[in-house]
């Protein structure tokens, strides 16, 4: 697709056609290029103008000829253009009123150049407003603006801020704002003077991009304490109740119970108990109630049978009164007995209202895995949040001083930091893997994991992988280090040229000191951290079906392995294979964690769309 | 002045102030508003990390997570709020509504809370779409919304609830209490301005702003008053995209495109996440094209740098550049999808030749030249019949008052060439709902001796491209409003008035704005150093959502005495 949008571009009969919009003012921009005068007066007064441009304005704002209505405002039923010719006529024919009243403007004029905001307010503004603060005018001034080097001389304008006092161009200093004597910002009583940008951009609020927020918290909670006392009052007389029904069922069913174990209490028993629950709560009488007041179904003689809520007194059916409710005398003191000491029957409500808050307590007071793991990452992400800038400025430090020395006290110092944040980097991953990777009880839950788990990814992404280009600034003066330590540049070679580093590898081999196989081993873990990365994005890259990428990829794979079975025979021959291969895969366990850091790092831009396409 | 950064602060004021994870709980309105805003990675930068809507009733119980519930507080929500909070699913509750709400609604979610979970109750006013930084939306499109009641003129009252709930939010969200002023001979947008004049009274505290120089204003539009930008071709990025596709929410829907890869089948168009959109989404086709073209070249030669990869140290690089040249890769393949296929539909259509007569009928009065050109093209065949249709329309909205049109005769043709009668009766539907009667400016320049001939003087200028002339009127009336020239006669105050030249500008369109006008807002902003611009609408209107909402409409009151009659079929280009 797209070697054939670069073979014949689709849209070429179109962009033949089409350069820039047609507007008024690059128009009338390119006209003052081509005419290129330097002065010009205007027809009507004859006074001097610097530009066409000004002229038009200058028109527009002392003669009111509005040359811009030629060509926009299409409600004006008289046509600008004929207008034009009207006012000119018109001034032509009374020439002496209009230039008088001109002439009386003149002198002010001179003073303060012209100002096109708007002439009206600055004939107010040269009076009130104080000049004290206004920078002195030089014969090579620039224009203060920080984009704009433009000299102020005539051509380009010299005008003072009226707010700050410094001087500016034309371009530069032409918004209006509402000044007072003091040259201060006034919007009820100030008149209008032409500032700079920064004056017009600082008025308070201008730049505010916060919008108006109302909180109502505080009646709500007014409101609710209200209802919640309400609530509380009748959970606490049911709890009561509660308590009263254990204390009557201990008293009555422990000693009889005890004696005949195992069989159903006797008819009297029962009969003294219904006693005691109706003294504790009336009970509502069967007949005045012919359906469940809850679920509205009929009752029966038979099938849909009454009964009564032990704590409310109320008749229910069987299934809203299904809730037995367990009593045992902790419910209500110190007792160490923990046992149940029989059911009570309760409605729904009853139910509701008593256990509702017991059980959200309950809940709250739990803390499942993922919380007790979310809390460890966040305490890992603190811990790292003021840890890497310190070590960035200690790289700055390090870099600014130029310090190469291994020994170095802030050398080793930025060394042991950046150990310190691998580690909690490292740690950080495997928590949000272990997060990832803990059972679901849901899919929410499940999704909440991966959430988790990406949102780690992400934040590594950010601060990890900016940190593994840093630390090259350390280690490429380690490198150093072992240049001068060597005369041999051999090590370094290895890594970058490995096209023609058969030649380069038998150099490697005649310069085998301990610390050399040490470099080398360091090589190896270093090309093996690249080989799984490289791994990874082939497998992230085939699934993506990029194949241009995949074919790169694996160029580059073919030579990491040529290169790291050079090095292996290499070490084999210095040192026992063995304990090569424990250090390496030492290293690259701990890296490891990086390469697939990155992988799912890689696929995240890709994650990166709205969220309304997961609801 | 920027909507996208007022809600984006909104939104993050939200996730930020509460620390812990957290779950955000959205209703059916709320959602759009903030997907158009805030991607899924800063949502999850800030703990947020579960998304679902109230009315999803199989939530699981998660009491250990943080809820911040973002609603509109309507009927509908408050119910769903209510049992939410009788049987809380997460532990503590932060209820954050997008506009007012009322007293007795705080009094029931009061009453019903007695788990004491709601720890925050704020309204926070993000309650629009933000587009562009200039730009917004409040949605109101069909099926769902009707803006119109019994008559063309008469608002639906529910259409006007919310639109005057919408306008107000933006205004509080940008800090602005206006002037407001409406277009004259439009009744709802006087209706509009005088019930929000009467909120701003209602609410006194909250609009309670310091004193500017120059007061904000309101400027109150209606569509009917230009008919005709929305019904052009366009051949500006963002809205060609809109016209022949249709972004919704930021997303634009590809899967109707022959062999499209499956990870394209909808992508993502946000100016935040992708600068190149951001870069172009102004510019017309031909020079998008070229972009595209230097922008594929320029991913090209990154591919190529990887391609010869030397040395450890080149793949180090590589490898570490990896994630973002995937996210370029993946950018340009975007890009070059939707311009192909947006090529592939203006060839399928010969969109090049309807457009040029488009431009024609909607800028210059050459009844003769146009009227045998406008007849090739109904006899043509390559020609889809919704092109016909509007480029019939555009005819009939010229020349509807000129003694020599043929507006009969050309239905006569439409007829003969087989286009179905409930196409060919929004011809009249549209002279009805925007002809010259109901039209208080002379759209056409044609209405006068004077206007004729400037706009013969206008034809005489010569042209840079024969595509993109017309300037829509809002340009115009903008332009007019900025130097203080806009008459007060045609565009009068509601409440107290001002001579100045406003600084600040929020216009407001009913009947919907399009994403032309959008561009020619923001290039006003652009040149206009001083002078802050931000536009919006009941919607954001392509030629068939416009046409689609109009014989809706008509439909309705034809119906209203009798109540059989099939809905005609929606109007719209068929994609395939």
């Amino acid at each position: 697709m797209m070697s054939s949008l670069s073979d014949s571009n689709p849209f070429t009969n179109l962009s033949a056609s089409s350069n820039s919009f047609p507007t008024n003012n690059s128009q009338r921009e390119s006209f003052d290029d081509f005419t290129n005068i330097e002065q010009c007066l205007c027809p009507l007064c004859n006074e001097p103008m610097v530009s066409i441009s000004q002229l038009y304005r200058h028109l527009s704002d002392s003669h009111d000829i509005h040359l811009d209505s030629l060509d926009s405002s299409t409600d004006q039923k008289d046509d600008g253009f004929i207008q034009l010719l009207k006012k000119a006529q018109s001034t032509i024919l009374n020439p002496l009123s209009s230039k008088a009243k001109n002439i009386a403007k003149l002198p002010q004029m001179a003073i303060n150049k012209v100002n096109d905001v708007d002439s009206i307010w600055l004939d107010e503004q040269s009076d009130v407003v104080t000049k004290i603060h206004w920078q002195f005018e030089d014969d090579n001034d620039l224009c203060t603006n920080s984009t704009c080097d433009k000299s102020l001389n005539l051509r380009n304008g010299k005008y003072n801020c009226r707010k700050c006092g410094k001087l500016f161009c034309d371009s530069h200093c032409r918004l209006p704002m509402r000044l007072n004597r003091q040259a201060l910002h006034d919007p009820v009583e100030g008149i209008w003077c032409r500032v700079c940008d920064d004056c017009f951009q600082s008025r308070e609020g201008y730049l505010d991009t916060e919008g108006v927020m109302r909180s109502h918290t505080t009646t709500f909670i007014k409101y609710r304490t209200k209802g919640i006392e309400r609530a509380h009052l009748e959970g606490n007389r049911l709890e009561k109740r509660l308590e009263k029904l254990a204390k009557v069922y201990a008293t009555q069913s422990s000693p009889e119970n005890n004696s005949q174990s195992g069989l159903k209490p006797s008819l009297t028993i029962m009969h003294r108990r219904r006693a005691s629950e109706q003294s504790i709560v009336k009970w509502e009488d069967d007949a005045s109630v012919s359906c469940c007041p809850l679920c509205q179904s009929q009752f029966g003689k038979m099938i849909n049978r009454r009964h009564h809520c032990r704590l409310c007194g109320r008749v229910v059916c069987e299934k809203c009164s299904s809730f037995k409710i367990s009593l045992n005398l902790t419910n209500c003191s110190e007792t160490t007995d923990n046992d149940s000491i029989g059911e009570v029957r309760a409605c729904k409500t009853c139910r509701d209202a008593v256990f509702r808050r017991k059980e959200y307590n309950e809940e709250i007071s739990k803390t499942p895995p993922v919380v007790m793991l979310y809390q460890k990452l966040m305490k890992i992400k603190t811990a790292i949040d003021t840890t890497l800038p310190k070590f960035q400025d200690m790289l700055i430090m390090l870099k600014s001083q130029e310090i190469v020395n291994q020994t170095h006290a802030d050398y080793q110092l930025a060394a042991r930091t950046r150990k310190e944040l691998l580690d909690n980097f490292a740690q950080f991953d495997a928590i949000s893997k272990k997060i990832n990777s803990l059972l679901a009880r849901s899919k929410t839950e499940k999704r909440l994991q991966a959430s988790i788990h990406l949102a780690a990814n992400q934040y590594l992404q950010q601060n990890m992988l900016p940190l593994q280009v840093l630390p090259k600034l350390l280690k490429k003066e380690h490198d150093n280090d072992y240049y001068e330590d060597y005369h041999d540049s051999s090590p370094d070679m290895l890594l970058s040229v490995f096209d023609n580093g058969r030649t380069r590898t038998i150099s490697t081999s005649s310069t085998k000191s301990l610390k050399g196989e040490e470099t080398i081993r360091q090589q190896l873990a270093v090309l093996l951290e690249q080989e799984t990365l490289v791994q990874g994005y082939i497998v992230d890259a085939t699934k993506q079906r990029k194949f241009d990428d995949v074919k790169t990829l694996k160029t580059a794979l073919d030579e990491l392995k040529v290169e790291i079975n050079k090095t292996r025979k290499e070490l084999g021959t210095t040192s026992s294979t063995s304990s090569s291969s424990t250090t390496s895969s030492s290293t690259s366990s701990t890296l490891s964690t990086s390469s697939t850091l990155s992988t799912t790092s890689t696929s995240l831009c890709d994650y990166d769309f709205m969220i309304a396409t997961l609801l | 002045m920027d909507v996208v950064k007022a809600v984006q602060n909104y939104i993050n004021k939200m996730v930020n102030e509460v620390p812990g994870m957290k779950v955000l709980l959205l209703d059916a309105e709320t959602t759009p508003i903030i997907s158009n805003v805030m991607t899924q990675s800063s949502l999850l930068s800030h703990e947020t990390y579960l998304v679902d809507r109230i009315d999803n009733r199989n939530r699981d119980r998660m009491r250990h997570l943080k809820c911040i519930c973002f609603l509109r507080p309507t009927t509908d929500s408050i119910q769903l709020l209510v049992e939410e909070l009788r049987d809380p699913c997460y532990g503590d509750y932060h209820l954050y509504f997008s506009n007012t709400i009322k007293k007795s609604s705080i009094e029931r979610l009061a009453e019903v809370d007695e788990q004491e979970v709601v720890r925050e109750v704020q309204e926070y006013f993000a309650d629009y779409c933000a587009i562009n930084p200039d730009f917004y939306s409040l949605n109101l499109s069909l099926p769902q919304h009707h803006l119109y009641g019994d008559s063309k003129h008469i608002w639906d009252g529910k259409a006007l609830q919310r639109v005057v709930e919408g306008v107000l939010a933006v205004l509080l969200s940008l800090k602005k209490k206006p002037l407001i002023r409406y277009e004259r001979i439009s009744k709802m947008a006087e209706k509009l301005a005088h019930e929000v004049l009467y909120q701003i009274q209602e609410e006194g505290p909250l609009f309670d702003f310091r004193r500017t120089d120059t007061p904000p204003i309101l400027l109150i539009l209606d569509r009917r008053n230009d008919p005709v930008t929305p019904l052009l071709s366009q051949w500006t990025y963002q809205a060609m995209v809109h016209e022949l596709l249709g972004i919704h929410n930021g997303r634009v829907d590809l899967s109707d495109v022959p062999d499209i890869r499956p990870e394209l089948k909808e992508i993502v168009l946000s100016r935040d996440q992708d600068p190149f959109y951001k870069k172009n989404m102004y510019l017309n086709i031909g020079d998008l094209g070229a972009n595209i073209k230097s922008y594929v070249e320029e991913y090209q030669s990154k591919t190529k740098l990887s391609m010869n990869i030397e040395s450890i140290s080149d793949m180090k690089r590589f490898v570490e550049e990896y994630p973002e040249f995937r996210k370029l890769s993946g950018n340009v393949s975007k890009h070059v999808a939707l311009a192909s296929e947006l090529s592939r539909l203006y060839e399928k259509e010969n969109l090049l030749e309807v457009s040029e007569l488009e431009q024609s009928l909607a800028c210059y009065e050459q009844h003769s030249s146009d009227l045998k050109s406008l007849q090739k093209l109904i006899e043509s065949p390559n020609i889809s019949e919704e092109s016909k249709i509007r480029l019939v329309i555009l005819y009939s909205l010229r020349y509807e008052k000129s003694q020599s049109n043929v507006i009969t005769s050309l239905i006569d043709q439409l007829h003969k060439h087989g286009v179905s009668e409930h196409k060919i009766s929004l011809i009249g539907s549209m002279i009805q709902y925007s002809g010259t009667e109901q039209r208080q400016d002379d759209l056409f320049s044609n209405e006068s001796i004077f206007s004729k001939g400037k706009s013969a003087f206008k034809g005489l200028k010569g042209v840079e491209n024969v595509y993109t002339q017309h300037s829509p009127h809002l340009a115009q009336t903008l332009e007019l409003l900025i130097k203080g020239k806009l008459k007060e006669t045609s565009y009068p105050f509601v409440g107290n008035s001002t001579k100045d030249r406003p600084q600040d500008i929020i216009v407001f369109m009913v009947g919907g704005a399009t994403y032309e006008e959008a561009r020619h807002v923001a290039q006003i902003n652009a040149s206009t150093p001083g002078v802050r611009i931000v536009l919006g609408g009941t919607t954001v209107h392509n030629s068939d959502s416009f046409l689609n909402e109009i014989q809706d409409a008509f439909y309705r009151f034809q119906q209203s005495g009798s109540p059989a009659g099939t809905r005609p079929p929606k109007f719209g280009r068929s994609r395939r």
